[in-house]
């Protein structure tokens, strides 16, 4: 980074540590730690845009902080956490029809964006091209098949852990999910055959 | 329909795989949960710095710590777990520090902390070194023992230059004892609105220092805020703005080392060299300094 002003002085970016060393899920650090990822994509999958998931997400750790004390340990940690996030993602759906969302888009990208898992940039090309038609898909059902579509098929959850989650019982979420599975493999089948038609 | 065809099902497949977060993203969640959650959220890992540093400090009581995190119920429990160790004030604030501070980036070198606290009595030394390894080894989740702590020093981005601001900073803090040890989290806000002043984001650097200001109004790093907002001012234009902040800051912390940095702005460097030229009352006993010249009423 070059300095612009005679007074700056040169500091590196301030990565603070949450992560504590002893597994203890009873802290922000350790859920924040071992959940991060799972938070982030299940915001992301409910509908929320690229340009607030950061916001989004920041939001639910800042409960999960505020509920902490106050979370029991009767269901399991991700259970909880799907509840925060579920709430979270409605709110930010009710503002989003209030106010449409500020376009933010990324237009930086830092060096370790570019970092991939995949072992030929094929690879990463086919999956990149899969996850934006997985949102292509997500984007056709209403939000409480998309919740339940989401966590069953997407996160391999048991329909039990979806019930305690959504607050359903276990013959709801099943009907719901039957319901998301047709809903998502028409719309699949609609795409495929507009990209066939195209193709032609 | 209740199952999902093959086609649909290896699409999903895929794209699991794509739908992982960047590492700069998940950086950005929790530098921006650090900054809004500050004393509560760094509570739980500079407890945890003190349960070891009650391992292995000297015996030395910290009474000057007996205010840290009163001011945040937020930080709860663990503060109070802090608060309550019998180690070294200053082992405790180099160490929570490192682990704030997040050395992890390679922004500047462990020893170089370890050799800043060599001066001090020989128990802070030792537990100082050694919460120092643990906190490295938090950051960098490798083993916690003397083989991987160097190792763990050699795995760290080593492009990123020593930063010595970042270590005035934390030194600065450190020489404070009586400062409560959860407030690290003034530090990131300063080092925040430093990095954001550094690339030319004035506006950044002006919100983190309001929110440095809105909870630490008084804190260990005000000076250095009031400074940084006097340079802020300045790389904007708003030279009348400028001026009337480093008088404030020439009255207010006349001994501040920060002083020196306002010398860099146009505006206000004749303020500081006025006030490094003027005869001090104490080494003058009777002399009545010159009131400063009218025209200079109007900054």
């Amino acid at each position: 980074m070059v300095s612009r002003h005679p007074g700056a002085v040169l500091v590196a970016p301030c990565v603070a540590a949450l992560a504590v060393d002893e597994p203890r899920p009873s802290t922000l650090a350790d859920i924040y730690r071992d959940h991060f990822p799972f938070v982030w994509r299940l915001v992301h999958r409910l509908g929320v845009a690229d340009s607030q998931l950061e916001d989004a997400v920041q939001d639910v750790f800042i409960v999960v902080h505020r509920r902490l004390p106050d979370f029991e340990g009767r269901s399991s940690v991700r259970t909880w956490l799907a509840s925060i996030a579920r709430r979270v993602v409605a709110d930010y759906r009710r503002a989003k029809t209030r106010k449409p969302a500020l376009s933010r888009a990324r237009t930086d990208m830092e060096v370790d964006d570019l970092q991939t898992a995949y072992a030929t940039p094929e690879e990463g090309v086919m999956a990149t091209e899969a996850a934006r038609i997985l949102y292509t898909l997500l984007d056709e059902l209403d939000d409480d098949k998309r919740e339940v579509f989401i966590l069953a098929e997407l996160e391999q959850w048991s329909l039990a852990d979806i019930a305690v989650t959504t607050g359903l019982n276990v013959n709801t979420v099943s009907s719901r999910l039957r319901l998301a599975r047709e809903n998502f493999e028409h719309a699949a089948e609609r795409l495929r055959a507009r990209d066939a038609w195209r193709l032609k | 329909m209740t199952t999902l065809s093959a086609e649909t099902r290896r699409m999903l497949e895929l794209s699991r795989a794509a739908d992982v977060p960047s590492p700069s993203r998940e950086r950005a969640v929790r530098d921006r949960l650090i900054a809004e959650l500050g004393v509560a959220a760094l509570a739980s890992v500079a407890a945890s710095t003190a349960a070891v540093a009650t391992e292995t400090a000297g015996a030395i009581t910290s009474g000057g710590l007996s205010a840290a995190g009163s001011s945040s119920a937020a930080a709860g429990s663990a503060t109070h777990a802090l608060v309550g160790a019998t180690t070294s004030a200053l082992t405790k604030i180099v160490a929570a520090l490192i682990v704030a501070a997040g050395i992890g980036a390679g922004a500047w070198s462990l020893p170089a902390v370890a050799e800043r606290v060599e001066a001090g009595p020989a128990d802070i030394v030792a537990g100082s070194k050694r919460i120092a390894r643990r906190a490295w080894s938090f950051v960098t989740r490798e083993e916690d023992d003397q083989t991987t702590f160097h190792g763990a020093i050699e795995s760290v981005d080593r492009s990123v230059d020593f930063d010595e601001r970042r270590h005035a900073l934390l030194i600065a803090i450190a020489r404070r004892p009586n400062h409560p040890v959860a407030k690290e989290a003034e530090l990131v806000l300063i080092l925040r609105a430093e990095q954001a002043f550094s690339a030319g984001d004035e506006a950044l650097a002006a919100k983190y220092l309001d929110a440095h200001e809105a909870s630490f109004e008084a804190g260990a790093l005000s000076d250095n805020r009031e400074a940084l907002r006097v340079l802020v001012d300045c790389a904007r234009g708003a030279a009348v703005v400028a001026r009337a902040r480093a008088e404030r800051f020439v009255a207010r912390f006349a001994s501040s080392d920060q002083l020196a940095r306002l010398k860099a702005c146009p505006f206000t460097a004749s303020i500081v060299d006025e006030r490094t030229l003027a005869p001090s009352p104490e080494v003058l006993p009777g002399v009545t300094p010159l009131p400063a010249p009218a025209d200079e009423s109007k900054f």
